[in-house]
C-alpha cells in the first residue's frame, strides 16, 4: 500500500510549486530544500518515583538567513523528526513573508505531558534546555509555546538557561524564548495573538469584499488557544458564531453562541461537549453548517476530497498548520470559497514573538494598544503581499504565499552568497 | 553499494547494542545507568552547501554523534565515506566511550563525519567541504567540549583545515588555547610525535603482552592482516621488527600470499606508488577472500572494516589470535566460533585503543604548551595500554567470561562508579 501522503508531504509540493512558479535560483532551491541542522537529545531524568526515565528531544533549524532560528516547542507522544521538519519550514517561510527578521525552526519532546506530574514536567523541560545548551540562544535560536506547552514552560526553559550563563549575561539573554509569563518578561498580547491575526486578516478580507461583519455568521474548529481567542475577538465585530467542533465532538446553535461563556464553561470541562446553550450534532453536520466564514483552528488535512464539498462558507481561514489538503484546496476553489492560507493567517502568534523578543532586547515594555497596532500593520502588510503576489503570478493565495516567502529568501542569498 | 552491504552496515549498532547487553547482564549493571548508557546523548546532522570548482553549489550531509561524557570531553574520529549514515556513526561513538573507560582516558565517545566519497572532489573542494562542514558544527566541537580526530580516509591534512577554520571562529585573543579542539595534526601545527603509527603501536603492544601471558614467542612466529591502511600497514611493520612473519594481506583490492613471508616495509613502498593499494605486488602471489581466512598463521589481525569475521568465515580461520585492529571486526555469530575454536581474542575496544590514548597526549600537550619526546610517548602509551590489558585479562578470569565481555564490564563499572558519585542533574 503506498504510504498516505501527509502534511510533510503536502509542504514539500507547496514549496516545490512555487519554486518552479517563480523559477528560483536552483542553488538556493538546493539549500532551502534541507535544514540547516537537526538535533536529537537524549537524556535521562529521575521521576517523582525515584526512577530514571529516558527521554528524546527534537530541535530542528531550518534557515537562519533572515535572522535568528525561532520556533515552538512541542511535547506530544506522536512527535517524530519529520513532523519538526516540516514545521521549521513552515516557521521560515511564515517569517519571510511577515518580513521578521528571524529564521525557522521548531522542536519538541516526544512524550505525553498529561501523564506526568507538574514536578516532573519540570524536570524534563529544565534538562531538554540544559542539552540543547548553546543550540539555543536570544540571538541565535529562540524558543515559543507549541502543541502541549505554555507560558510556565517557557518560564521553565528561560529559568534553566539563564542558569547556564554567567552572572554578568543573565539579564540580557530573557529574550532567549518567546510566549513568557508576562511578569517573566512576556508581552501584553501575546497570549491572543494568532487569533487576533486571524481576526485582523478577516476584516481586511471582509473591507475588500465589501462584506459586513456585523451579522455576519461563523463557526470553528478546535477550541484551544488560538479557536478560543478568534471567537472571542470576532464577536465585538457583531459577528456570529454558530458552531463549534473539538475532538469531544460538535455543538450548534442558530441564534449564536456566546463565546465568552463556552470559554467559561471549557475552562471548568476541558471539552465542549455537554455545554447547554447549543445542541450536539455530528462532524457532518458541522463542516455542512451554511456561515460566511470557516476558521479551522484544531489538526492538520481535515479540509479534503470528502469534507470540502460539504462546506457552505465564503471564507476559510486558516488557523491550524495545514488544515487542508491539495485535494480540498482544488475543491474550495472550484466552488468558490476564498482562502487565507495558514502561513499567512496564523502568523500573529510568530509577529507577537518577535514583539516579545524586541522588548527584552531593549528592555522595553509595551501597551498593549502599541502591541495590536502593530501586529495589525505587520499582518496587513503581509496580506498585501500575498494578494499582489497573487494578482502578479495569477495563481491561489496559498501558492503566492510560498511564492512571495521564496522570492525574499532568493533576495538575500543573492546579496550575501555562499560561505567561505 | 549493495543491499546486502547496506545491511551489513545498519547492523552495526545491533553488535553493540548485543555486546552491551551481554556484559550489562552479567555484571548486573545498575538499570538507570543501563538506561542511560543505552542512548547516545545527542544527535546533530548538519545539512550545508559547498561552491564546486565549477561554481555549482551541491549539499553534503554531515553527521556528530556525541554518545556520553560522564568521564570527560567527547573524542572520536570523522569519517569521510558514502556510505556514512546515522547508525554506523552512532556505533562507533559509543564504542568510543568504552575505549575511553576502559583505559581511564578521562573522555567521552563521539563520531561523525559526511556522506560523500572524498575522492570524487579535488583538493581545493575538500578543503571547502571541510571548512563548511567545522563551521556548521559550530561550538558542537571545541577543544574541552568535544574533540574530532582523523578516521576513515581523513587525516593530518583535514584535521589542520578544522583545526584552522575552528579556530577563526573564536576570539583573537582566544585562538592559541584552542589548538587541542582537534587531535591527529600534522606535527608542525600542533600534532604529536607517534601519533601516526599509535593504532599500530598499541595493537603490538597488546600482542606482546598476549605472547608473554603464554609463554608464546613472536620471534618466527606467523600473521595474516586485513587492511593495508593506517593500522594493518603499521602494525605490520611494527611486528616485523620482533622477527614475525608477515604471511598474506587483503584490502579493498584483493588478496595476497607468501608462504616465505612479505616485507611489509617492501609492501608499503608499493603500495605507496598504487593509491594505497597491494594489488599487482610482484613478491607475492594473488589468493582468493576465502584462502585468506583459511591461511594457518599464529596471529590474524582484522584492520579493515566491520562485520568480517561472521559465521561465514570465523569457522575459516586457522590461527591462535585474533587481535581486532579495526572497529568491529567481529559480529556475535563470529564471536561464537572463535570461542567454540578456543581462538584467543584481543577485543577491538582494547587492542586499538592506541591512536585514542596517543590522541589524548596530544590533547594534553597542546594544553600545557608542551612537545614530548617520542620515547615519552610511547612508554606511556606501553603503561596505559598494558594496564588496560591486565584489567581486561583479570576481569574475564574474575567472571569466567570471553574477553570482549570482560573488556565491556571493566568499562562500565568505570562509568557505573562514575554516575553514582556524581547522580543526576538536576
Amino acid at each position: 500500500m503506498p504510504k498516505q501522503k501527509s502534511f510533510c508531504d503536502y509542504v514539500v509540493d507547496h514549496v516545490s510549486q512555487a519554486a518552479s512558479l517563480i523559477s528560483l535560483d536552483p542553488d538556493i532551491r538546493q539549500i532551502l530544500a534541507q535544514t540547516i541542522n537537526e538535533v536529537i537529545i537524549n537524556f535521562p531524568v529521575k521521576t517523582e518515583n525515584g526512577e530514571v526515565e529516558m527521554f528524546t528531544g527534537y530541535r530542528v533549524q531550518h534557515n537562519n538567513v533572515m535572522g535568528p532560528f525561532e520556533g515552538g516547542v512541542r511535547f506530544h507522544p506522536a512527535l517524530g523528526i519529520e513532523e519538526v521538519r516540516v514545521l521549521a519550514n513552515c516557521m521560515t517561510w511564515k517569517a519571510a513573508i511577515a518580513n521578521i527578521p528571524f529564521g525557522g525552526a521548531s522542536g519538541g519532546i516526544q512524550f505525553d505531558p498529561t501523564k506526568y506530574s507538574l514536578d516532573d514536567l519540570e524536570r524534563i523541560t529544565r534538562r531538554f534546555t540544559f542539552a540543547l545548551g548553546n543550540n539555543i540562544g536570544p540571538e541565535y535560536d529562540i524558543i515559543s509555546p507549541d502543541i502541549g506547552t505554555n507560558s510556565q514552560i517557557m518560564a521553565w526553559v528561560l529559568d534553566t538557561y539563564l542558569s547556564t550563563m554567567p552572572p554578568h549575561k543573565r539579564q540580557a539573554c530573557k529574550h532567549v524564548v518567546t510566549g513568557k509569563p508576562i511578569k517573566s518578561g512576556g508581552s501584553l498580547g501575546r497570549d491572543k495573538a494568532t487569533g487576533q491575526g486571524i481576526v485582523f486578516l478577516i476584516q481586511k478580507w471582509a473591507e475588500e469584499k465589501n462584506f459586513n461583519l456585523k451579522g455576519a455568521t461563523y463557526i470553528v474548529q478546535g477550541f484551544g488557544n488560538v479557536g478560543s481567542w478568534t471567537a472571542r475577538l470576532l464577536k465585538p465585530l457583531g459577528a456570529k458564531l454558530i458552531a463549534v467542533e473539538d475532538f469531544t465532538g460538535a455543538i450548534f446553535n442558530q441564534e449564536g453562541i456566546d463565546p465568552e461563556d463556552l470559554c467559561e464553561y471549557v475552562k471548568k470541562n476541558r471539552k465542549i461537549a455537554g455545554y447547554s446553550q447549543a445542541k450536539a450534532v455530528d462532524h457532518k453536520a458541522f463542516l455542512q453548517t451554511k456561515a460566511d466564514v470557516f476558521v479551522p483552528a484544531a489538526l492538520e488535512n481535515q479540509i479534503n476530497s470528502e469534507t470540502a464539498p460539504l462546506l457552505n462558507v465564503k471564507l476559510v481561514a486558516e488557523g491550524a498548520n495545514g488544515p487542508t489538503d491539495p485535494e480540498g484546496d482544488r475543491i474550495l476553489r472550484k466552488k468558490g470559497i476564498d482562502l487565507l492560507p495558514d502561513i499567512l493567517c496564523n502568523s500573529g502568534g510568530l509577529i507577537v514573538s518577535y514583539f516579545e523578543w524586541l522588548q527584552n532586547k531593549r528592555s522595553e515594555f509595551w501597551e498593549l494598544e502599541e502591541v495590536d497596532s502593530k501586529l495589525h500593520t505587520r499582518i496587513i502588510n503581509a496580506y498585501n503581499l500575498v494578494i499582489d503576489k497573487s494578482k502578479e503570478l495569477k495563481v491561489d493565495m496559498r501558492t503566492a504565499a510560498y511564492a512571495a516567502a521564496l522570492s525574499r529568501l532568493e533576495r538575500v542569498y543573492k546579496r550575501r552568497g555562499i560561505f567561505p | 553499494m549493495t543491499d546486502s552491504e547496506v545491511g551489513r552496515r545498519g547492523n552495526v549498532y545491533e553488535n553493540v547494542v548485543w555486546q552491551f547487553n551481554k556484559a550489562s547482564d552479567l555484571m548486573k549493571l545498575d538499570l538507570d545507568i543501563r538506561k542511560i548508557l543505552g542512548k547516545t546523548t545527542n544527535e546533530i546532522v548538519v545539512n550545508f552547501p559547498v561552491k564546486m570548482d565549477d561554481e555549482r553549489i551541491e549539499m553534503f550531509t554531515g553527521y556528530r554523534v556525541q554518545h556520553n561524557n560522564a568521564l570527560g570531553p567527547f573524542k572520536g574520529g570523522l569519517r569521510f565515506h558514502p556510505a556514512v549514515d546515522i547508525h554506523e556513526v552512532r556505533a562507533l561513538a559509543t564504542w568510543m566511550t568504552w575505549k575511553s573507560a576502559l583505559t581511564y582516558i578521562p573522555f567521552g565517545g563521539a563520531k561523525g563525519g559526511i556522506q560523500c566519497d572524498p575522492f570524487k572532489y579535488s583538493q581545493s573542494e575538500l578543503e571547502r567541504i571541510t571548512r563548511r562542514f567545522t563551521f556548521a558544527l559550530g561550538n558542537n566541537i571545541g577543544p574541552e567540549y568535544d574533540i574530532p580526530a582523523p578516521d576513515v580516509n581523513t587525516n593530518p591534512q583535514i584535521m589542520a583545515w578544522i583545526l584552522d577554520t575552528f579556530v577563526s571562529t573564536m576570539p583573537a585573543h582566544e585562538r592559541q588555547a584552542c589548538i587541542h579542539v582537534v587531535t591527529g595534526k600534522p606535527i608542525e601545527s600542533g600534532g604529536s610525535l607517534g601519533r601516526d603509527k599509535a593504532t599500530g603501536q598499541g595493537v603490538v603492544y597488546t600482542i606482546e603482552e598476549w605472547a608473554e601471558d603464554k609463554g608464546f614467542n613472536l620471534k618466527g612466529a606467523t600473521y595474516t592482516v586485513q587492511g593495508f591502511g593506517n593500522v594493518g600497514s603499521w602494525t605490520a611493520l611494527l611486528l616485523k621488527q620482533h622477527g614475525s612473519k608477515l604471511l598474506a594481506v587483503e584490502d579493498a583490492s584483493g588478496a595476497i600470499a607468501n608462504p616465505e613471508g612479505i616485507d611489509p616495509e617492501d609492501l608499503i613502498a608499493h603500495a605507496k606508488k598504487n593509491n594505497w593499494l597491494i594489488s599487482g605486488y610482484p613478491k607475492a602471489k594473488p589468493i582468493d577472500r576465502k584462502t585468506l581466512f583459511q591461511t594457518k598463521a599464529d596471529i590474524f589481525v582484522p584492520a579493515a572494516l566491520e562485520n568480517q569475521i561472521t559465521a561465514d568465515t570465523a569457522p575459516l580461520l586457522n590461527v591462535k589470535l585474533v587481535a581486532e585492529g579495526a572497529n568491529g571486526p567481529t559480529d556475535p555469530d563470529g564471536d561464537r566460533v572463535l570461542q567454540q575454536k578456543g581462538i584467543d581474542l584481543i577485543p577491538d575496544i582494547l587492542c586499538n585503543a592506541g591512536g585514542v590514548i596517543v590522541s589524548y597526549f596530544e590533547w594534553l600537550q597542546n594544553k600545557r604548551s608542551e612537545f614530548w619526546e617520542l620515547e615519552e610517548v610511547d612508554t606511556k602509551l606501553h603503561r596505559k595500554i598494558v594496564s588496560a590489558y591486565e584489567r581486561v585479562r583479570d576481569t574475564a578470569k574474575q567472571y569466567k567470561t570471553d574477553w570482549r565481555t570482560a573488556a565491556y564490564i571493566v568499562a562500565l563499572s568505570h562509568l557505573d562508579t562514575v554516575y553514582r558519585e556524581r547522580g543526576i542533574f538536576p
